[in-house]
């Protein structure tokens, strides 16, 4: 069934959940049922090309359509038609560009991949996309090493890799070769609401000691001073916990427990994790958001009942109907739990989400990847950030600007975090039965006594159920 | 009467047949295959044997489901097959007659419409309304009409009473089509057994117990079918309503929750079709207890 | 409303027809007003969800939103409605919805009221299997077929269309239409068919001018039955088919989903969406219940 919040979550770890979520609806496999992703064999028929220059890198034919198709959930497609479709026109004139839109990837596109008709620009998202590891399997996803080896379309003297934020080109790569543009960019942290703080005289807390402090204070005002939704968000608080380990121990912390590594659940980065913060469970949370969704508890945000949430930076965008004239979204990083924290106090997670792919057998890849290096520009890149107020991976694009408060907010940490970024973790992604599992232990934790040996022994001995259990396709990563 | 039967036959059953062939059959035995693979869903797939019924049989949330189904299966049916009949006994029996009318209480055609409303009503709003009603802090209509003394009750997100909440949505959606279908029983039951009854001074007690019941056992029986079968699927309202899809912490799921989060959400189809075998034969056998034992006392056979 | 079910099947067994004469059982005024209370309470009970809905579609936003809520908008508005009638896709998914059930319900009354007729009124063999194969529909959930069902109309290019949800919908709608018709044409007595025999009706006139006209109160009810079942239906519609072609009921889950906090326009939605079923079985809940019963008798 449908996520629960679905279309404006953007990172990549909903993504990859949703495209295992699908997955199955994806490509069927069975005997007599023939009707999986086309195979490897059947050449395209003609696709157009041109002669590569300075001005044309990827060597498109200037003349050719390019056929796009936006997905159209939580970012809308008027960064497409509005921004990317006139700049990528600007430059060809010539090349029309037939625009589509849709709610449900899979059940559009699938069947015209199948067909050997795919649009040459895809935008695989929403809770119906196409399982993209079984696309790129089938060699129906266009390698994107030229597109990202080729000058940017506006930053002189650098190639498209180059004008991106690490990691972004990393995250679209399958066995070695990027297939995938992941274009948004989510900043995760705690989320209040500045114009509260301020005139409250609150400042942002560093450390676990201040942290503490400050929600002591908080209470006394009558506000809670932290909540999470129980009911459907817990995995936020999952993020939460598990930031905070990677803070204690490095990100080593959660790639152990993403590849099941006897005892990861146990190590004391984990434990002191959750110990600090079922400390916060038992003191400070609210025991009735248990029973809430994330737009209940968004609503109380929103009337200044609670004060710190711990989300990605799709939230403002996501409450902007419901958001009060006296609240301002602001996001820090969580504080350091531990003097001894292997990262420092600004270190956050943020990760890079929202696939946008060349078909390889269109009719015309080399526009397509066009189309994306067009998306890349740092022109491009800020009307997306000013239509979606979601960020991009093209690095920088945009500072200096005021577009929302809560963006701004997102860019400082971002910022302020220079090189300690970490995508954080993949488990939730790759063995959901562990994502579920975690979600009712941060509960109890939180919720219910904030017995954090117990979290552990809970989770250890789910992530080794899953090691054992044959059917289950193992990942791993370093 | 026997010549050319059978073009009538074929030309009357081909349709429905094929369609069952295709859409049952087929995708049970399908099903049954599937079961018996270790396939995610997506790409190649391995026969494992009967593994997955071995990691089900180990599988906890496995045994928690079928506690909950049958927590629902014994509840669900007696409870709104109780409220039904005392419903509609009232609603036709109850006003006495008068007027070469049975006449129920007053109103009772009014009744009848609102008890069928809520089956009207589609579950994704139902369980939207019941959301509000079980909110678990001061905004839920239950808290909020709970002394301001009390601590606000959590209700969905209780483990206690997460099940509960479930079963109070199921009979509160269910009972009104079966306060319709024994009335539709009840109106059948010639008024000439009321009267004589009523000539041996019979109570409405008496009446209800010693006439109504048996007369519409065999109604009961398919009412009872019917709920059980409700009660195994249950999956719509549990995926809409519980917390965390199942929870919290499994207190809410049920089988063909499992299913459905195995096949869609966790890439294990293999293992969903075993749970939909298992499930297939549980209701089978369901099905045909109640029938066996039922017939027995049935006061028509 | 009509007492009697109009052009309902001819006196069989000892069916209904209400016994003129005065009769006085079980009457006593307190009984009465016990029952009648005990009605009132349990009328409160069933409505209150559904007069919540009214409640909230009628309310603004900052009212529905506040924590505190009133049992009555303070100013109404129909803004609620004009909001969902014009949310993208609300009035495609609705014609979907019109398309896909009428479809459902049409085939399954041609399709059901034949197969009823052969099980009813021949003796052939396999007619156990195929009485079990029907009823058997009924029991299992439909969920576990859903993986299956997906592949198998994937194969014939038949998801993320209304075809083949219609053929959906018409295959979990038959058993029930099966089973009712086929208690109606039981009710009709054989000696009508050959009387018609005798004159000089063939067969396929009997079936059409005798029997068809004698079961309309059960095409009626079943074609509720049907409606409803069919107009409600989401999960099967939400995993085949894209948004653009699915119903009501998925597009208000969806919208309840992605909307978050706008009861508003969903409760508008629902009520919108529940009007022709409403009015449906308003028109016809006397045939309902004939229906039901028809569908419950043994043999």
């Amino acid at each position: 069934m449908t996520e629960i919040f679905a279309k404006t979550e953007v990172d990549r770890r909903t993504l990859l959940r949703r495209a295992a979520a699908v997955g199955l609806l994806a490509t069927p496999a069975v005997g007599l049922l023939s009707a999986c992703v086309g195979g490897g064999d059947d050449e395209p028929t003609t696709q157009a090309s041109g002669a590569k220059s300075a001005d044309n890198p990827l060597g498109i034919d200037s003349k050719a359509g390019v056929e796009i198709v936006i997905f159209n959930g939580g970012l809308g497609t008027a960064y497409a038609t509005d921004v990317d479709t006139p700049l990528f026109n600007k430059k060809w004139a010539d090349a029309k560009i037939t625009f589509s839109q849709t709610e449900e990837v899979s059940t559009v596109i699938q069947p015209r991949i199948n067909a050997g008709n795919p649009p040459d620009m895809i935008n695989n998202s929403g809770s119906k996309l196409m399982d993209f590891g079984a696309i790129v399997k089938a060699g129906q996803a266009a390698d994107l090493t030229d597109l990202f080896a080729a000058p940017s379309w506006d930053v002189p003297g650098k190639t498209v890799a180059e004008t991106l934020v690490p990691g972004a080109v990393e995250q679209g790569t399958y066995d070695g070769k990027p297939f995938a543009m992941n274009y948004s960019y989510t900043v995760f942290g705690l989320w209040y609401n500045a114009k509260l703080f301020t005139s409250k005289g609150w400042t942002i807390p560093t450390t676990w000691a201040d942290f503490t402090a400050l929600c002591d204070k908080i209470k006394a005002a009558g506000i809670t001073p932290f909540g999470y939704a129980g009911a459907n968000a817990s995995y936020y608080m999952v993020r939460a916990l598990l930031t905070s380990a990677a803070k204690i121990g490095t990100e080593q912390a959660l790639k152990d427990i993403d590849n099941l590594k006897p005892g990861a659940w146990t190590a004391d980065p984990i434990k002191q994790a959750a110990q600090a913060w079922g400390e916060i469970g038992n003191k400070y949370i609210n025991k009735t958001f248990l029973g809430l969704r994330h737009t209940e508890v968004q609503l109380q945000q929103d009337q200044d009942k609670v004060a710190f949430y711990p989300c990605g930076s799709w939230l403002e965008n996501e409450q902007a109907k419901d958001t009060p004239a006296g609240f301002e979204y602001a996001v820090c990083a969580f504080p350091s739990v531990t003097a001894a924290d292997k990262l420092p106090a600004t270190a956050i997670n943020a990760a890079a989400g929202e696939i946008y792919f060349a078909a390889a057998k269109g009719k015309n890849p080399q526009g397509g990847k066009e189309y994306l290096r067009a998306m890349l520009s740092k022109e491009a890149a800020l009307g997306f950030t000013k239509l979606t107020k979601s960020l991009t991976v093209v690095a920088g694009a945009s500072d200096g600007q005021t577009i929302s408060p809560g963006l701004t907010s997102a860019n400082d940490v971002l910022t302020k975090a220079g090189q300690d970024v970490f995508v954080g973790y993949l488990f939730d992604t790759w063995y959901k039965k562990l994502d579920d599992e975690s979600r009712g232990a941060v509960n109890d934790l939180m919720f219910k006594g904030g017995d954090a040996q117990k979290f552990c022994d809970r989770m250890e001995k789910a992530s080794q159920a899953v090691a054992k259990d044959s059917s289950i396709t193992k990942f791993t990563r370093s | 009467m026997r010549h050319g039967k059978y073009p009538f036959i074929i030309g009357f059953l081909v349709v429905p047949v094929a369609l069952y062939a295709t859409f049952v059959v087929a995708a049970y035995l399908q099903t049954f295959q599937l079961s018996l693979t270790s396939w995610s869903g997506l790409g190649k797939i391995d026969y494992i044997g009967f593994d997955n019924f071995v990691k089900l049989w180990h599988d906890e949330t496995f045994w928690k489901s079928i506690k909950h189904n049958l927590f629902l299966l014994i509840l669900l049916p007696i409870i709104t097959i109780v409220i039904a009949l005392v419903f509609a006994f009232l609603l036709n029996v109850g006003g006495g007659h008068r007027g070469g009318q049975s006449r129920g209480v007053w109103g009772s055609k009014i009744y009848r419409i609102i008890f069928f409303f809520p089956q009207l009503l589609a579950l994704a709003i139902v369980a939207v309304i019941f959301g509000r009603v079980f909110g678990p802090d001061k905004s839920g209509m239950l808290n909020g009409l709970f002394p301001a003394s009390w601590k606000p009750w959590l209700f969905l997100a209780d483990e206690r009473y997460a099940m509960a909440c479930i079963l109070i949505v199921l009979i509160w959606q269910a009972v009104g089509f079966y306060v319709v279908l024994f009335s539709a029983g009840m109106g059948s039951i010639s008024d000439d057994i009321y009267e004589a009854a009523a000539l041996d001074g019979a109570t409405r007690v008496t009446l209800f117990f010693r006439i109504t019941v048996p007369l519409l056992w065999s109604t009961i029986q398919v009412a009872w079918v019917y709920l059980g079968i409700a009660a195994f699927d249950a999956f719509a309202l549990v995926n809409i309503m519980s917390v965390d899809r199942g929870g919290p912490n499994g207190a809410t799921s049920v089988l063909s929750l499992m299913i459905y989060r195995n096949a869609f959400d966790f890439s294990q189809a293999g293992y969903a079709c075993a749970l939909g075998v298992v499930l297939f034969f549980l209701t089978l056998t369901f099905a045909a207890l109640t029938l066996r034992v039922t017939r027995r006392d049935s006061v028509e056979a | 409303m009509v007492a009697t079910t109009p052009g309902a099947p001819p006196v069989r067994r000892r069916r209904a027809p209400r016994d003129e004469g005065t009769v006085t059982v079980g009457r006593s005024r307190t009984g009465t007003v016990v029952a009648n209370v005990i009605g009132v309470i349990f009328s409160v009970l069933m409505l209150f969800p559904v007069y919540w809905v009214l409640n909230t579609a009628f309310k603004p936003a900052d009212e529905v939103l506040a924590l505190t809520p009133t049992f009555w908008p303070k100013h109404p508005t129909f803004a609620n409605f004009t909001s969902a009638f014009n949310a993208p896709l609300f009035l495609q998914d609705m014609l979907n919805g019109l398309i896909v059930t009428l479809l459902a319900v049409a085939g399954a009354l041609v399709v059901g009221f034949l197969a009823a007729l052969a099980i009813a009124r021949f003796n052939f063999y396999g007619r156990k299997a195929i009485i079990l194969v029907v009823l058997g529909v009924q029991l299992v959930p439909f969920l576990a077929l859903l993986i299956p069902l997906f592949l198998m109309l994937q194969t014939a290019s038949l998801t993320n269309s209304l075809i083949g949800v219609s053929i959906t919908y018409l295959v979990l709608i038959l058993p029930y239409t099966v089973w009712t018709l086929r208690g109606f044409i039981s009710g009709i007595p054989r000696e009508l068919d050959e009387a018609a025999l005798i004159d000089g009706c063939t067969r396929a006139q009997v079936f059409w001018r005798i029997i068809l006209p004698l079961t309309g109160p059960g095409l009626v009810a079943t074609s509720v039955y049907g409606f409803i079942q069919a107009w409600n239906e989401f999960i099967i519609i939400n995993t085949l088919n894209s948004p653009a072609k699915q119903n009501l009921m998925a597009w208000l889950l969806q919208n309840q989903t992605t909307r978050g906090t706008a009861w508003g326009p969903l409760m508008a939605g629902a009520i919108i969406t529940s009007i022709p079923v409403v009015v449906f079985f308003l028109i016809i809940q006397r045939n309902i219940a004939t229906g039901l019963t028809a569908g419950a008798v043994k043999g």
